[in-house]
């Protein structure tokens, strides 16, 4: 199991894209030292049979630290993801500010997806917030894009590389046009 | 693009089945101006959705004809390509697509040669001007975090870029301040003499920006009375209830 450790005054950004390689991840983050901050961004794109278990652990273990901790999984055909966070805020981590998003789209029928966001919060003076969703593409918004003439598959391939974009926007260059490849559903 | 708009015996009904529309019949020649009133649940947004046929809803009777064409069972964006536009009440939020991008694969949808992405940036940000919106609007996503008055402007500017034969305009006044009403209201009427136009609204105030060539009144799914910008008034005034017997 991979520790990544962030020191006092440090920011680590990691950007971690799936395209259905790995059938386990594990991450685990310590923000060790007062101001202390991560972003992890996960990106999941699963096709075929890929099958992913993912868990990803942020630890708020000084004061002031800061966590985003971000997963966006667009899922196809048969591809089955299952994701438990972690956020943990330990006693003395003051002030401290966390959030866990996770957010899962299902692009086919016999697709699965499971997100679990769990907080684990010692302290009382923090900030910290979770949000998943597990959901298929909005029907509302395919209505809204192809009421102006785009027909339904390009309307589609919009709504999912959108849902997608606010991530790929952090990602580097290479990851990000690697994303790209893979999103062309 | 120069097209008449005819509704006949239109019978609609939730996919639920609950029956919305029993029997509404609407013709709307290029250059007219239509209004729509009536209390709440009495179907005008039902009407102004199956129009563009949104999959919640089912024609049970009765045909939509745009020009010389059948539109009663095209799907949504077959209709948008022969010329018809729907302005949402409630614009839809699509997150990451970029508002710009999006325009030009809808204009390019058309069909009437394919715009250069400079020449569509370009005519947007003159179009947001005539509507007080920020010339950002070009870099931002489709309606994502825009506030209300915003969204309402944003569906008249994607009015004016895709420059449609019939436009459907579902309460484009609702939740509106004063000036931002003024702004969509004045580009409302400025649309030219092929555009046909019907607009929903609860209020008569966009009336006063706007002269409207016929004023209908839709309570339980039928049109109960149509007449002229002096029907409006009328209703504002006395209200529905010697409509409703």
């Amino acid at each position: 199991m991979n520790r990544i450790t962030v020191k006092a005054g440090q920011k680590k950004t990691l950007p971690i894209l799936w395209t259905g390689e790995e059938t386990e991840m594990d991450i685990n983050v310590d923000l060790a030292g007062e101001g202390a901050e991560t972003e992890i961004l996960l990106l999941l794109l699963g096709k075929g049979t890929s099958s992913l278990n993912i868990k990803a652990e942020v630890r708020h273990l000084a004061r002031q630290t800061k966590s985003q901790l971000l997963v966006k999984g667009a899922l196809g055909e048969r591809a089955r993801v299952d994701f438990d966070g972690w956020v943990k805020i330990l006693p003395g981590a003051a002030g401290s500010d966390a959030w866990l998003g996770a957010h899962l789209l299902l692009l086919s029928g016999q697709a699965a997806g499971r997100a679990v966001p769990n907080l684990e919060i010692g302290e009382n003076d923090v900030k910290a917030g979770h949000a998943a969703t597990v959901g298929r593409v909005d029907e509302e918004q395919m209505f809204y894009l192809m009421s102006r003439g785009v027909d339904r598959e390009q309307a589609y391939r919009l709504v999912v590389s959108g849902f997608a974009q606010s991530m790929l926007r952090k990602f580097p260059e290479k990851m990000r046009k690697l994303a790209m490849r893979n999103l062309s559903i | 693009m120069n097209k008449t708009l005819a509704i006949t015996g239109l019978a609609v009904e939730t996919a639920e089945g609950k029956e919305i529309l029993r029997g509404v019949n609407l013709v709307v020649k290029p250059g007219e101006k239509h209004v729509i009133m009536g209390p709440n649940g009495g179907g005008k947004s039902t009407l102004a959705m199956v129009l563009l046929g949104h999959p919640g809803y089912k024609v049970t009777a009765g045909k939509i004809k745009l020009g010389n064409t059948d539109i009663t069972r095209l799907p949504a964006n077959e209709r948008a390509k022969l010329g018809l536009f729907l302005g949402f009440q409630y614009p839809v939020e699509v997150p990451g697509v970029n508002f710009a991008s999006f325009l030009r694969l809808a204009v390019n949808a058309k069909g009437q040669g394919n715009i250069s992405p400079l020449a569509l940036r370009k005519e947007l940000a003159e179009t947001a001007k005539k509507l007080a919106m920020g010339a950002d609007m070009t870099t931002r996503a489709l309606n994502e975090g825009f506030s209300g008055g915003e969204k309402k402007k944003s569906e008249i500017l994607q009015m004016l870029i895709l420059k449609p034969a019939i436009v459907i305009l579902d309460e484009p006044d609702s939740g509106l301040d004063v000036d931002a009403l003024r702004y969509i209201a004045e580009n409302i009427a400025g649309l030219g003499k092929d555009t046909g136009m019907v607009l929903v609204t609860h209020y008569q105030r966009i009336l006063q920006h706007l002269r409207p060539d016929f004023v209908h009144v839709l309570i339980k799914g039928k049109i109960v009375e149509s007449g002229g910008a002096e029907l409006a008034e009328a209703i504002e005034k006395k209200g529905y209830e010697k409509f409703q017997k």
